[in-house]
């Protein structure tokens, strides 16, 4: 490997501990353990798409990476540079270079301001004049298919899928070098969501951004991705290649999310490979492999340690004992 | 009257109002929903999916700038004319309701738990510790692990998903007779999405109950209803059993929307419908598809396409669809 090579991102062993009780003492004596344990890194103009089930700590590893949460313990490398060292002014303008499109775009448009307000806000912050902000504005809404008369109303007169729209466009106005998408399309239907998938795939190739790409959806995923993590109960079981995923998945995790896509044509019968048993609990997750109490292949020795992180082949990473020995 | 009708919308048309111009989200739509029937309802962003249901459940309508009018027959009483207090009773007990915004249903300052349990509390009465341990078996049947420590948390604590999933055990805590879901599985990956479906087919099976289902997948509605309506510019374009509608859609953008879904394996670059929805409030004559419509011809532009009945249980407002069965 070249060893002046230096992704554009990378983390380290990241972790984040939410604690959910107290004990007598008033101490915190459990955490969910949103974030356990994930390293990888993402070139610059690259997209990594994020994967896994409801909880498992997607939405926590996007806001980690663009440090709007502080890690419990793990670096965060940025261009270089250690986001957890930097002073909060350095912070600010970074921050500039890096957004966010939440998950919630309810959550993420002021209720008081006009849509109008809320897209110039960020722009004005980091002094851009009234022209070029209009004109970035304009394009933008256009792009997402959003009638710019639209602009002086408030967010409660759109539909859902509009403010995850408006969203989109007032993360991009910046023009961020990296972008946290947060299940940036899950409200919308088909054919927008196919214009916006488009937009953000024009954007990239134009200015080579960077995307971290969150959504469960594994069809957006495979067709936004280059390289795909899988995630389960705040680890990451799989990172490999969008092609090697889709067409010889390893971990028996990612086998079961492929089976499971809905297939739009009725009364199609399909080999699923339902999961058994419960989601077990962040708060205290299985031993060993956090996987095993759900997974068919499960063996004496997944509930005693827990797997590594190897690279199988070539950028194909699986945290599973099974696969690993098999390979042996 | 027909016994198995559960509900029968009628011409409801409901406007938002402002000084320079009034919004036409819904207008002069009609269906039926029978006992035991889930009804999917499809259609692009800002068509008037969620104006409907907000407008069954009378969530507008209430004020001097938002506009009501039609008849919708519940159980043979008319929603639209019942008086706030009687549907406060309604809502949340016969009619259960999913909001697209999780967080329009949930009040941040009370538990999870909590805010179950008030559901068979006030509608059915009971007593504390039988609702609390009601809230507990519906956030299990979402598949929230540890639920016990779960249900004392804070919507803030939970995940997208996670909130939507608490929304669902709320809505469906009261044994509804009805049930209006919002695209009730955006933020849920297809094996918790399998499960809730699940939950819902259940509920349907089990008491006869009746769904309208709101949402954007395609395979989603493949998978679980057993009619499907199609919306375009807050009209019904198309309505017709799901395996009909799959295999032998009607109208031009029916055929445009199963067009745009992407697959897995394909990444050919997504054809979205071409143009853009047009405004509700500045509506021409004729078909309202009939710019965005590649077969679009001299009659569609004077006179705005029916819906009639093209097959058994089949309806289109589609121009083509009726020259093609007039020539037969
Ligand atoms: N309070 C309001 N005032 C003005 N216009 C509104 C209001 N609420 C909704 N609208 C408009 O009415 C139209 C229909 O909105 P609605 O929320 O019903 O769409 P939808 O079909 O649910 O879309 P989505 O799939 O994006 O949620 C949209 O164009 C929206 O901008
Ligand atoms: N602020 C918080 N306080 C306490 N717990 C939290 C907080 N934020 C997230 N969590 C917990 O961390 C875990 C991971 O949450 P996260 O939002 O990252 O999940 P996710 O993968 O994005 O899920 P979804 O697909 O449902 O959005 C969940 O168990 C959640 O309850
Ligand atoms: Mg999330
Ligand atoms: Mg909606």
């Amino acid at each position: 490997m070249n060893r002046d090579y230096k992704p554009f991102i990378r983390v380290d062993h990241l972790k984040k501990y939410f604690p959910v009780a107290k004990n007598w003492r008033g101490k915190n004596s459990q955490y969910v353990k949103a974030v356990d344990d994930v390293s990888f890194s993402i070139d610059k103009g690259e997209t990594l798409g994020l994967v896994g089930e409801s909880g498992c700590g997607k939405s926590t590893t996007g806001r980690l990476l663009l440090h709007l949460l502080t890690p419990t313990s793990g670096s965060l490398f940025f261009d270089g540079q250690d986001l957890t060292q930097l002073s909060k002014q350095a912070l600010w303008q970074k921050r500039r270079e890096m957004q966010f499109i939440f998950q919630d775009p309810y959550a993420a448009l002021n209720p008081r301001m006009t849509i109008q307000d809320s897209l110039h806000e960020p722009l004005k912050a980091y002094g851009e004049d009234k022209r070029t902000r209009s004109e970035t504005i304009k394009t933008l809404i256009d792009a997402v298919g959003i009638p710019s008369q639209y602009l002086n109303r408030y967010p409660h007169e759109f539909s859902g899928g509009q403010l995850q729209r408006i969203g989109i466009a007032r993360s991009l106005a910046l023009k961020p070098k990296f972008v946290v998408a947060d299940e940036p399309v899950a409200a919308l239907d088909m054919s927008i969501q196919a214009q916006i998938l488009n937009l953000m795939k024009e954007l990239q190739h134009a200015f080579n951004y960077t995307y971290l790409f969150i959504s469960h959806d594994l069809s957006v995923i495979d067709y936004m991705s280059d390289r795909i993590g899988v995630m389960y109960l705040g680890k990451m079981v799989e990172l490999t290649d969008r092609d090697a995923l889709y067409q010889e998945p390893l971990h028996p995790y990612t086998q079961a999310l492929l089976s499971a896509i809905p297939i739009a044509e009725p009364q199609r019968s399909k080999n699923k490979i339902m999961l058994k048993g419960e989601i077990p609990s962040p708060v205290h997750p299985p031993s060993g492999c956090h996987f095993r109490t759900r997974c068919p292949f499960a063996k004496a020795i997944c509930a005693e340690k827990e797997p590594e992180w190897v690279e199988m082949k070539k950028g194909h990473y699986v945290a599973c004992h099974v696969v690993q020995e098999a390979h042996q | 009257m027909n016994d198995d009708l559960l509900l029968d919308v009628r011409h409801l048309k409901a406007y938002f109002r402002s000084k320079q111009r009034t919004v036409k989200a819904v207008d002069d739509l009609s269906f039926t929903l029978k006992k035991g029937e889930i009804l999917g309802l499809v259609g692009e962003s800002g068509c008037g999916k969620s104006t409907t249901t907000k407008a069954l459940l009378r969530l507008i309508g209430n004020q001097r700038k938002e506009y009501l009018e039609g008849e919708a027959f519940f159980e043979g009483e008319d929603l639209i004319k019942k008086s706030d207090k009687q549907m406060q009773k309604i809502r949340g007990n016969k009619i259960g309701f999913i909001a697209q915004n999780p967080m329009s249903s949930l009040n941040p300052v009370f538990t999870i738990g909590n805010q179950i349990a008030e559901v068979p509390q006030m509608h059915q009465r009971a007593a504390k510790n039988k609702a609390w341990s009601i809230a507990l078996k519906m956030l299990q049947k979402v598949g929230i692990s540890d639920h016990e420590t779960r249900a004392k948390q804070y919507a803030h604590q939970f995940s997208g998903g996670m909130k939507q999933r608490a929304v669902i055990a709320m809505a469906l805590a009261g044994n509804p007779s009805l049930l209006i879901a919002d695209e009730p599985t955006t933020a849920l990956d297809v094996t918790i999405q399998a499960q809730i479906l699940d939950l819902m087919v259940k509920l349907r099976d089990e008491t006869q109950a009746g769904v309208l289902l709101i949402t954007h997948d395609l395979g989603v509605v493949a998978e679980v209803c057993d009619r499907v309506a199609v919306m375009y510019a807050g009209k019904i374009v198309e309505q017709a059993p799901v395996d009909e509608l799959f295999h032998h859609p009607q109208h031009p953008y029916t055929k445009g929307l199963l067009a745009s879904m992407p697959k897995i394996g394909s990444r050919k670059k997504l054809i979205p419908i071409s143009g853009h929805p047009p405004n509700l409030y500045e509506m021409q004559g004729g078909c309202l598809f009939q710019e965005r419509c590649p077969f679009a011809f001299d009659r569609c532009k004077n006179v705005e396409p029916p819906l009639h009945k093209i097959a058994e249980n089949h309806q289109s407002a589609c121009h083509l669809s009726s020259e093609r069965m007039n020539s037969f």
